[in-house]
């Protein structure tokens, strides 16, 4: 930010700062306001909600819909099912991008050119939806929560950027310890790792956010409803197909639940991505520069 | 990624570099078990889309079809198909005219603001929606666009309209498809291009300004000149995607009453596969998506390496 910050050192604030800031401040808000109107509309009762024309005050603040959702729907579990397997995947995707990252810093390994291409084949063509799915279903992991952990475990573009990052650690830190004997997987166990923490942290975001939000792969293999982590619940509720009663009759209303579903789902990434914004904006940098 | 060996290792024996780097080799067996399982296994699978497929027979055992190109051909005959090739063009088109110039706009004005804290703050505000899956962001529209007590049509009806279904008209999906693809995708999108601006030598600035140059021509005349580069490469990449229209935001946003206009190729493929069990006319379809695909993208990467000197790839 160093020479934004020089270049409107420049000149003093006036008009067109202002009117650049207005309207740009503008569209920000317009972007946040959808999610405030749900986060209203899950506190509100069902007078507040069917009195408001425009923003939904809720006058007569509830927590009803949450109990619901919470105490009387499986959202509740969903939501701690989701944590799980975000959790799990962020470990094992971690593990193998980050080998496979080390291996394509290896430029002058033979085979690193082999190596090389046969990621890079798998990132210009793929064998589609059907024989994948049929894949995955061959392994038998249909209906198993594994279904979308597994297959999953390396995102192609996120491999290339960590290697990037891995190529920051200087040479002379990997001569050094060769020199002291160490072999490549303690280098990369004690050195590299530990000296790409940054970087580490910031492709673990990118899969968390991915396996967080991810309702399409629970779709197409896990089948019993019991299973369904809480970004499905959520798809469900915009297809009509969930299998929990939202218009039961009970102290909140129906898009007072739906809104507490969706609220709770998002609220994890919402608190995270402001803090996490310097290591994701960094990732979308180093995934840009070229070698 | 040029060889970049030196003589030096280049003059040791195969064998013996080969050992030096044995544990690196063996680092990547589950990386390259990985790829051969969920990458390579399913690219062999596409055979299936030219044989009739039993699972109990497995792929080879599959009988070939006769003609092999049958699915092909059904295919290429069905409105259906036509269909979903149009809107997939049409969206993909519409989307580089309004989704691909708006996160550059963004960033040239973001630049602008002197007020740290406050672009700080409306650019942790306009990256959220990214974040969130295009299931929230769908739910969200269909709450605000409701017919029963949805905010767009409350504030409709309060100035004398009547109450629109904006989701089941053919006219408004377009609009809404876009709205929604900017909502969620526009702030990201612009981080690219601020990094890029970071990066514009601050001295053209100050001899600009001695010049007496205005702002806007500043960014006319130096910064988007010097974030042109970038702005072509991910240009072409754009058009070299236009056969992914985003499977993500249609199917959230669509349903029956707009096919129409809103089934494009990656949706047709789902409910063709998925939907209706047809796996070997999904999977040639999926082929031909991926076929097209790749001679775009192949197309694409040439013309940057010819405009660039470097591949988007290498």
């Amino acid at each position: 930010m160093m020479n934004v910050r020089k270049k409107s050192g420049l000149f003093a604030p006036h008009a067109f700062d202002y009117i650049v800031s207005a309207v740009l401040l503008l569209f920000a808000l317009g972007c946040l306001y959808p999610f405030v109107h749900m986060l209203l509309i899950s506190f509100a009762s069902e007078g507040d909600y069917y009195s408001a024309v425009t923003i939904v005050i809720p006058r007569h603040f509830t927590l009803n819909a949450y109990a619901f959702v919470l105490l009387e729907s499986r959202i509740g579990l969903s939501f701690l099912e989701s944590v799980l397997i975000t959790g799990i995947y962020i470990v094992y995707a971690l593990f193998l991008t980050s080998l496979g990252a080390y291996a394509l810093t290896k430029t002058q390994m033979p085979g690193h050119k082999i190596f090389f291409a046969f990621i890079l084949i798998s990132m210009f063509f793929g064998g589609g939806l059907i024989p994948f799915y049929l894949t995955v279903r061959g392994l038998g992991l249909i209906d198993s929560w594994a279904s979308v952990i597994i297959p999953f475990g390396i995102n192609s573009f996120y491999m290339i950027i960590l290697r990037n990052f891995f190529k920051q650690v200087p040479d002379s830190v990997l001569e050094a310890c060769k020199l002291d004997g160490a072999n490549e997987f303690t280098i990369f166990l004690r050195f590299v790792l530990p000296l790409s923490k940054a970087a580490l942290i910031t492709i673990g975001l990118f899969y968390l956010v991915d396996k967080w939000n991810d309702w399409y792969w629970p779709m197409i293999f896990i089948n019993s409803s019991e299973k369904y982590p809480l970004a499905l619940e959520v798809r469900n509720i915009l297809s009509g197909t969930s299998s929990i009663d939202y218009s039961a009759s009970d102290l909140s209303y129906r898009s007072g639940k739906e809104a507490a579903t969706i609220i709770l789902s998002i609220i994890p990434i919402a608190m995270i991505v402001p803090f996490a914004q310097k290591f994701l904006v960094r990732g979308v940098m180093i995934g840009s520069v070229k070698e | 990624m040029r060889h970049t060996a030196s003589p030096n290792t280049m003059r040791k024996p195969l064998g013996k570099r080969m050992r030096e780097y044995g544990i690196v080799y063996a680092m990547i067996v589950p990386v390259i078990a990985f790829y051969l399982v969920f990458a390579y296994f399913p690219m062999y699978g596409i055979v299936i889309s030219f044989k009739e497929y039993y699972a109990s027979r497995g792929i080879l055992g599959s009988e070939w079809l006769d003609p092999v190109w049958k699915n092909f051909s059904w295919l290429f005959e069905q409105e259906y198909f036509v269909r979903a090739l149009r809107n997939t063009i049409v969206i993909s088109l519409l989307k580089l005219v309004t989704c691909f110039p708006i996160p550059i706009i963004l960033a040239l004005f973001l630049s602008e603001i002197p007020f740290r804290r406050l672009r700080r703050g409306i650019q942790t505000m306009m990256y959220l929606p990214y974040f969130f899956s295009w299931a929230v962001i769908a739910s969200i529209v269909y709450s605000l666009l409701a017919t029963n007590n949805g905010m767009v049509n409350n504030i409709i009806t309060l100035l004398g309209g009547e109450r629109v279904n904006f989701l089941t008209e053919e006219r408004y999906f377009y609009v809404l498809l876009i709205f929604a693809e900017i909502w969620k995708n526009a702030g990201w999108g612009s981080v690219i291009y601020v990094a890029a601006i970071t990066n514009v030598n601050a001295d053209l600035y100050e001899a600009a300004k001695i010049d007496g140059c205005s702002r806007l021509r500043m960014m006319r005349s130096i910064t988007v000149p010097s974030i042109l580069p970038i702005i072509v490469v991910l240009f072409i990449m754009q058009v070299g995607g236009i056969m992914n229209a985003g499977f993500d935001p249609v199917f959230n946003l669509y349903n029956a009453s707009v096919y129409n206009v809103a089934d494009i190729l990656d949706t047709y493929i789902y409910r063709l596969g998925i939907g209706s069990g047809e796996y070997e006319r999904a999977a040639a379809l999926g082929l031909f998506k991926a076929v097209v695909n790749i001679v775009l993208l192949l197309g694409c990467n040439t013309l940057v390496k010819k405009l660039t000197g470097q591949g988007m790839y290498e």
